[in-house]
């Protein structure tokens, strides 16, 4: 049996073997990251912890193994999901004051497939309130804190995910990425953080924030655990419309592919030049490893950027006030001031305006295909400036005063509006000791090459097994 | 178009939501801002482009195929 601390940074694909051969046990696994999560109780990174249930799948998965009865790397191993994720019979609250009594009849797609490839199911991670923000300052269950710094914020939405996931407290979470959600916070805790294709995993039973945008992926902190959770929540569901007609590949081997003689497009237009001088730092010497890795990069501009951000936004806005249209009338004082000022934003948004915003994504959609063809993938950093501290309201960037919000969308937003695969790892750390994020997009459905490039960048650098301050 | 607060408080009793004078003040910047930008995108040439709705982008094998989404189409 391994220490405690080496099974709490153990990968899942390390775990798998050994809970296969029965060298690690399910169910001391459990209770090891069981007694983890409490000790890590300041970084907030749960709402929900489902130690009962991850017992009792815990020790269903030892017996099952014992008989023979191993369903693939994922049985015995503990997951968690952002609380916006349906699971049935556990409360599910979104982060919210509205659903804080939210008890699910049914599971969500996503929950289905970990709970068939044998996961254990160890809790609801904390979030943005309804997922409506990057900060995880949640005004209802309090801000989750980031591993590497306590006074900064993880990011967000998906925060809680990319706290627990950073800090050890098992080796995989769901999130969901609008904007930039399970990006941003895998970004910022120095995690690994995949948004597949839209339509490439279905999002019944995932509380919406905006219909047309919204994506849900791993937060893990190696590429190939990221490769084994999406096969697991990958394909077709005929009750999520988007998913239909896209075969699945395979994800790991597709992670080991070489990558040597790549074309690789890094976004270098204006508006991607602004980021912070430690992140550019970081930026351009992880395009010197790729260059070593034998990718051929070239200078991209991504089309019409700024006008994809104002669509993005107007898309954004409008879908979630649909979303929440009776409660922002009925019951406004049980939002967050913050949440309900952008509902409330959204009611504004006149239906031409939304349909101008969808024409533009058609354009955008088009200048995309143009783009993409010559390059197995677009390189940028996930977010222009590291985690900013809980409750800093402005960043300045470029002698530029900018919202948190949005400064930390900067680069990952307009990829949600063209619905393309992105993959953040971690490429380093910036001011104050914090991690920065390399985010690799893909041609559409093709997840399996930026899992290659990100796999072989994460291979050839030593971030990946960086961990951040023990908490007694 | 620029809004006032009197828009906003016209456009929020037709959909049947009361919001204060305060709150509205305190967001007319930033639907000002908004406004403003949606208004620029009328210069892109969309005239003729049917809306995305879902941003579902195409593989190669589907580019290929005929009626390619974002295509502009004929006005009326």
């Amino acid at each position: 049996m391994k220490e405690v601390s080496d099974l709490a940074y153990a990968s899942i694909a390390e775990l798998a073997p050994a809970i296969r051969t029965r060298a690690v046990s399910p169910v001391e696994l459990v209770e090891a990251l069981l007694a983890r999560i409490e000790r890590f109780g300041v970084l907030n990174a749960f709402i929900t912890v489902t130690a009962e249930v991850a017992l009792a799948q815990a020790r269903e998965a030892e017996r099952a193994i014992g008989r023979g009865e191993y369903r693939g790397s994922l049985h015995g191993i503990p997951v968690s999901l952002k609380d916006l994720i349906d699971t049935r019979g556990i409360r599910t609250t979104c982060g919210s004051r509205i659903l804080s009594e939210r008890v699910p009849a049914g599971d969500a797609a996503v929950a289905e497939r970990l709970e068939a490839a044998g996961a254990v199911l160890m809790g609801k991670n904390a979030m943005h309130e309804f997922a409506f923000g990057v900060t995880n300052d949640n005004p209802h269950y309090g801000p989750t804190r980031n591993p590497w710094a306590l006074d900064r914020i993880p990011g967000g939405s998906s925060g809680g995910s990319g706290a627990a996931v950073a800090a050890g407290l098992g080796p995989a979470s769901l999130g969901t990425d609008t904007g930039g959600s399970v990006r941003i916070p895998a970004s910022l805790c120095g995690v690994v953080g995949l948004k597949p294709t839209y339509g490439r995993v279905s999002r019944r039973g995932v509380f919406p924030l905006a219909w047309t945008l919204d994506h849900v992926g791993p937060l893990t902190r190696t590429v190939e655990d990221a490769a084994i959770v999406l096969q697991a929540i990958a394909g077709p569901d005929p009750r999520d419309p988007s998913t239909l007609g896209h075969p699945v590949p395979d994800f790991v081997a597709g992670s080991r592919q070489p990558v040597s003689g790549l074309r690789v497009g890094v976004v270098t237009d204006e508006y991607h030049e602004e980021m912070a001088g430690d992140v550019r730092a970081q930026f351009r010497t992880a395009l010197e490893v790729l260059t070593s890795l034998g990718l051929r990069a070239e200078p991209v501009a991504f089309p019409r950027p700024n006008d994809a951000r104002t669509s993005a936004f107007a898309v954004i806005l409008a879908e979630a006030a649909s979303i929440h249209e009776d409660w922002v009338r009925d019951r406004p004082g049980d939002y967050g001031p913050e949440t309900l000022d952008l509902l409330r934003q959204g009611l504004f948004v006149t239906a031409t305006h939304y349909l101008r915003a969808q024409k533009v994504r058609a354009l955008l959609l088009r200048a995309m295909e143009e783009l993409l063809p010559p390059y197995a993938a677009l390189v940028l950093p996930t977010t222009p400036v590291v985690a900013p501290a809980i409750k800093q309201k402005a960043i300045v960037l470029a002698g530029r005063e900018m919202e948190v919000r949005g400064s930390l969308t900067r680069f990952t937003r307009l990829i949600n509006l063209v619905g393309l695969p992105a993959i953040t790892v971690p490429c380093g750390f910036g001011a104050d000791g914090l991690p920065v994020g390399l985010q690799v997009v893909g041609r559409p459905m093709d997840e399996r090459t930026i899992l290659a490039i990100a796999h072989s960048y994460e291979q050839a650098t030593p971030w990946h097994t960086r961990r951040p301050p023990e908490r007694n | 178009m620029r809004p006032t607060i009197d828009d906003l408080a016209r456009m929020a009793a037709l959909a049947g939501v009361v919001i204060p004078q305060a709150d509205l003040e305190r967001l007319l910047p930033s639907l000002a801002g908004l406004y403003q930008d949606v208004e620029r995108l009328r210069a892109l040439p969309i005239g003729g482009v049917e809306p995305a709705f879902t941003p579902e982008p195409r593989t190669e094998e589907a580019r290929e195929a005929p009626d390619a989404r974002g295509a502009e189409r004929p006005d009326g």
